[in-house]
């Protein structure tokens, strides 16, 4: 083979691949008009129809649009922008939410999210005569909520039997927070 | 088109086959590092499709994108197997292996005194009894549990009665200096999210399971 015909063949496979990304790129773009997004708190998520977009410099068709930005412990900013022909930078602003601490707790939502997160509390109170074992709520809307296990028992054999009870029901007791109640420890 | 154009198009189809799964094989494994605590260490992994390599720490391999089955081979070591995964953006791992447990009891032996000494401090009464004593990874961590009477062990007529005791579980870590510290407990039962910085497998350990 000689070297022309290899050089013609290497040209025409860079001219290609050129052409592939400069055509595929015009495709993309044609027709759309750049929007620049910026948000006013880092780590947002971005959302175009609620699909989530990566890069705040995008390429859309004029017509109507529900932008929304994203993020925990903020409220969503969701509004129906219209794209025209011309270029377009938007500001959308994050207002944070204020934290909501465990007596405020909304028992039809909070209480459910927090119910799928520790579905033991189901069980609770539950009252087996030799001891009781309730639970507690800790922390805030915004820290997360978590909960503590309280084990009621006034002697040994119900502390031990509760612990026991917990497995009983499917869960290990060590991935709790477990206070015992009145309990008189033996350390100092 | 003559003959010659054909074998070189085809030619160049061929090197783009070729290619494309050198660039394939390329991406489907990664240069791994592995380090140790331990040195020395010395560790047989297993592929997903049974290929056994022998890997030495500081040594750079070329490993397959996947999980694999390792145990360590030096013979002071725990043989236990464990999980390597190997990914794509996977370039180190760092080995922290433990000692077995023939040479974690014979550790256990040179410490035994020093650590009854710091839980001895730790209770109202001497009213008490080591249940289980234990030694974790390279003995730097002592687990055990106590069983603490609530009343006078040489007097009590019922000390047989199980409602007289609780059973309280302690950990202990060596310092610097290498002294024990009390790092968990003593508790009726020592916790996850209560004692976050014991490692998870010896809390699992540690705790009755039923």
């Amino acid at each position: 083979m000689s070297r022309r015909l290899l050089m013609i063949a290497i040209t025409v496979f860079c001219i290609l691949l050129a052409g592939v990304f400069i055509s595929s790129d015009f495709i993309y773009r044609n027709g759309k008009t750049n929007v620049n997004i910026s948000i006013s708190s880092p780590d947002a998520y971005l959302t175009i129809n609620s699909v989530v977009v990566k890069t705040n410099n995008i390429y859309l068709q004029p017509g109507k649009y529900l932008i929304s930005a994203n993020k925990k412990g903020y409220f969503e900013n969701r509004k129906i922008y219209e794209i025209n022909e011309k270029e377009m930078n938007m500001h959308l602003k994050l207002t944070p939410i204020p934290d909501k601490t465990v007596s405020e707790l909304n028992f039809d939502g909070d209480f459910n999210k927090l119910q799928a997160k520790y579905p033991i509390i189901k069980n609770f109170p539950y009252d087996a005569g030799v001891y009781l074992i309730d639970y507690d709520i800790k922390g805030s809307y915004l820290k997360g909520y978590s909960i503590e296990l309280l084990v009621m028992s006034d002697n040994a054999i119900g502390r031990r039997e509760a612990l026991r009870g917990i497995r009983d029901l499917g869960y290990n007791p060590i991935d709790y927070s477990v206070k015992f109640e009145n309990f008189e420890s033996e350390i100092k | 088109m003559s003959r010659k154009i054909i074998i070189f198009l085809l030619a160049v189809l061929l090197a783009l086959f070729v290619g494309i799964n050198i660039i394939i094989g390329v991406n489907s494994s990664t240069r791994v590092t592995f380090t140790s605590t331990y040195p020395k260490t010395s560790l047989k992994i297993i592929s997903p499709d049974g290929k056994q390599i022998l890997i030495n720490t500081t040594q750079a391999i070329d490993l397959k994108i996947g999980d694999y089955q390792a145990s360590y081979q030096n013979k002071d070591l725990n043989k236990d197997s464990f999980l390597v995964s190997i990914k794509k953006t996977t370039s180190k791992i760092n080995l922290d292996p433990g000692y077995n447990n023939d040479l974690l009891t014979s550790k256990m032996s040179v410490d035994k005194e020093e650590i009854k000494g710091v839980i001895g401090s730790l209770f109202k009464s001497n009213n008490y009894s080591i249940g289980t004593e234990k030694l974790y990874h390279k003995g730097e961590w002592f687990a055990g549990s106590l069983i603490v009477y609530q009343v006078n062990l040489n007097i009590d007529p019922e000390l047989g009665n199980p409602d007289n005791y609780d059973i309280y579980y302690v950990v202990l870590k060596k310092n610097l200096n290498n002294n024990w510290d009390l790092v968990g407990g003593p508790g009726l039962i020592l916790t996850k999210p209560e004692n976050p910085s014991i490692p998870d497998f010896i809390l699992d350990d540690l705790n009755p399971s039923n």
